[in-house]
């Protein structure tokens, strides 16, 4: 494994934003995933089986690749404590046309949030941990 | 006899109050013979094993599925990333 996708550090956009460009792209998608604001939810906390995870999303990558033009592809996923406000995914695509762009990075998010071993619950603002998500579609991002 | 690695997350973590520990299993252990050993050793797992994947050796795997003798077994409750 190559890529470690899964971090514990905060993540950064400009990372993304650095990565070499390739002349014959046209578009360039970028989807950040927040922790949206919740009663009495100050943070999120992320568990992830790592190893996995990075598997899984080394095999999405992949699968977008066989899908749609990619050349750059960027995808980092937090772990550990993000406060409200903060980034608990970033994915960036570039291709030559904007249609496969946006296809690519929902293609990717969607499969990261129902293949990936990674698990959310809330932290409320006393510290105390809260209820676990169990699903995407009651995902707080 | 063959023993394998078996991991605990999420939901599953809490119930069982167990990370990860080792079982031992019969040759020609499937996985539904490590789902049933959580039943009978953690019976609190049960309800939730229903909606739980298992992962042999960090790839999504079926219930079915034939363990070896130092596997690492996962069981991934409903995921919830992003």
């Amino acid at each position: 494994m190559s890529v470690q996708y899964m971090t514990d550090e905060v993540l950064r956009v400009d990372a993304w934003h650095q990565m070499q460009c390739n002349q014959c792209d046209g578009a360039s998608v970028e989807f950040l995933g927040l922790v949206r604001a919740d009663e009495h939810v100050t943070a999120l906390e992320y568990d992830a089986y790592v190893p996995m995870a990075d598997r899984v999303i080394d095999k999405i990558i992949a699968a977008a690749r066989s899908q749609w033009p990619l050349h750059a592809v960027y995808v980092r996923h937090r772990v550990g404590r993000v406060p409200v406000g903060g980034m608990a995914v970033v994915i960036g695509v570039q291709t030559p046309h904007r249609k496969e762009a946006f296809a690519a990075c929902q293609f990717i998010i969607d499969e990261i949030k129902t293949q990936a071993p990674i698990w959310k619950r809330d932290i409320y603002a006393d510290g105390s941990l809260g209820q676990r998500h169990t699903c995407a579609e009651h995902a707080h991002v | 006899v063959i023993h394998v690695r078996l991991l605990f997350f999420a939901q599953l973590r809490d119930a069982t109050e167990v990370g990860e520990c080792v079982v031992s299993l019969p040759m020609n252990a499937s996985g539904e013979d490590i789902r049933a050993w959580c039943v009978a050793h953690h019976p609190s797992s049960g309800p939730l094993l229903a909606s739980t994947r298992i992962a042999i050796n960090e790839e999504y795997s079926t219930w079915d599925t034939v363990v070896h003798d130092g596997d690492e077994i996962a069981l991934v409750p409903p995921v919830s990333g992003g």
